[in-house]
């Protein structure tokens, strides 16, 4: 075995290198299209040649499934990054996939093979970007995170902002210089982080996860300024979208420019065209409060002068009817003790004239039994002694005996 | 008790049940006279308070800052 494997063929390593050179650029004559996540791009801006990898992920589980090596060469990059951020309105990054034109290129020395790029199709990662983004508000949508910092309540004068910037960005100067106009007062808590690049993620998170902690803000705000339209898609991001939707703070962003929505300003409890606005929209919801009090102290002033007046009218009709009832009170009593005086007399009179008419009839009756009316009718009465007769028996001859007659005395003897 | 002490409220009551008590004829004539007075007195009180609150808030009202720019 050992002296048949010495006559075959022994490639040096070069040999074996240039022929799976020569077999590869053989299947691969032309320029071949090949899609792809770059990655360990961002390191390499600014090289003369720029030498990075185009990987592919498993789709469910964010895992690298397979990786190749890619590079462009110094004279087509100016004008294949300048074509791609044109239409695509975003920069050539890490993470982003990519639709590339390419030849396969092999380097003998190094036993390596790679493509390289020659052209980019933006339209591709216009679509995949799109189509991430329609992925994660789908998402976030169906568990309801896409309003869930928006039913937080603000504070009417919400002057204590936790602010989320790059420091000294013109984002940042923007905003403060902004609030600074409005002359109010306003506490600001600054947490740097960045709003550009692959760390936007993850310290846009501390950021959010600092304040939420510190619970010493009554908003927090995420701002981005400059003049630079591109890269917004950093903040299409689901990890932020899901820490605002689950932050105790409202969220307020100004990281866009008036054509442009991302998730952020999404989920937040109002999304704000620029750090400028954004400022503008704390002045004015301060403002807002500070002419509400005034109306209402307006009001409170009309309202107290109105009580004011109505009492003084409860009060003088109160006294008019406290004069007129008791003039009344003593006019109805004289009224009464009249009638009562005039029943008075009337029971007087009846009362006397009563009482004459019973001595009337008792007079009458005594008349009636007064002897001498009788000795008028002609009886008389007889005496002897002194003593009333009343039978004969009681009289004896000779006895003196005086009888009294209307007009007088008749004496006589019995015999 | 104080007149000072009673509240505008309390007056008014007061009065309000004086006069109800004049209209029910609720009162001895020998008292009728002092019960007029006090009512005089719980509406003099009455219009003092009304008086010096209206002066009180026209205070306020001058006293306090310039109206916000429009």
């Amino acid at each position: 075995m050992e002296s048949g494997d010495n006559q075959q063929k022994t490639y040096t390593i070069l040999e074996l290198n240039s022929e799976i050179e020569q077999i590869l650029e053989g299947s691969f004559p032309g320029l071949i299209w090949v899609r792809g996540e770059i990655t360990g791009f961002d390191k390499q801006k600014g090289s003369k040649n720029i030498f990075f990898q185009l990987q592919e992920k498993n789709p469910d589980k964010d895992q690298i499934i397979s990786k190749i090596s890619a590079s462009i060469f110094n004279s087509d990059i100016k004008k294949i990054l300048q074509k791609f951020s044109q239409i695509s309105d975003t920069e050539l990054r890490d993470g982003l996939e990519i639709r590339a034109l390419c030849r396969i290129d092999v380097y003998p020395p190094w036993g390596e093979y790679k493509v390289v790029i020659k052209d980019i199709d933006p339209e591709f990662t216009l679509g995949k970007l799109a189509q991430t983004r329609a992925t994660i508000i789908k998402d976030l949508k169906k568990r309801g995170l896409l309003d869930k910092n928006k039913q937080l309540v603000l504070s009417v004068v919400p002057q204590s902002i936790g602010l989320i910037t790059q420091k000294d960005s013109e984002g940042y100067t923007d905003f403060i210089s902004e609030l600074k106009k409005s002359r109010l007062y306003f506490k600001i808590r600054f947490y740097n982080a960045s709003v550009q690049g692959e760390k936007v993620e993850i310290e846009v998170c501390e950021a959010l996860d600092y304040f939420n902690q510190q619970r010493n803000t009554d908003a927090v705000v995420i701002v981005r300024g400059g003049g630079s339209k591109t890269d917004l898609s950093w903040f299409d991001n689901k990890k932020i979208a899901e820490k605002i939707a689950f932050l105790q703070i409202p969220v307020i962003t100004g990281i866009g420019h008036k054509t442009d929505f991302t998730i952020t300003d999404m989920v937040a409890f109002s999304y704000q065209q620029t750090p400028s606005t954004a400022a503008t929209f704390f002045v004015e919801r301060i403002n807002d409060f500070l002419d509400k009090i005034d109306a209402l102290s307006v009001e409170v002033v009309h309202n107290s002068q109105n009580l004011t007046k109505l009492e003084l009218q409860n009060l003088i009709e109160t006294k008019k009817q406290i004069n007129r009832e008791s003039t009344l009170f003593l006019e109805r009593d004289k009224e009464e003790l009249k009638e009562n005086r005039k029943n008075l007399l009337f029971y007087y009179k009846e009362f006397f004239k009563n009482i004459r008419e019973t001595i009337k009839q008792y007079s009458l009756r005594i008349d009636s039994s007064d002897p001498i009316n009788i000795i008028r009718l002609g009886f008389s009465v007889s005496k002897v002694s002194g003593k009333t007769i009343k039978s004969i028996k009681e009289v004896k001859t000779g006895q003196n005996m005086v009888t009294a007659v209307s007009d007088g005395e008749i004496k006589s003897i019995i015999n | 008790m104080n007149e000072k002490q009673i509240s505008y409220n309390e007056a008014y009551e007061e009065l309000q049940s004086i006069l109800e008590d004049i209209k029910e004829r609720n009162v001895d004539v020998d008292k009728l006279a002092a019960k007029v007075k006090r009512a005089r007195e719980l509406i003099n009180l009455c219009e003092e308070r009304i008086k010096k609150a209206e002066m009180e808030i026209e205070e306020i009202v001058k006293s306090s800052p310039d109206k916000p720019k429009d």
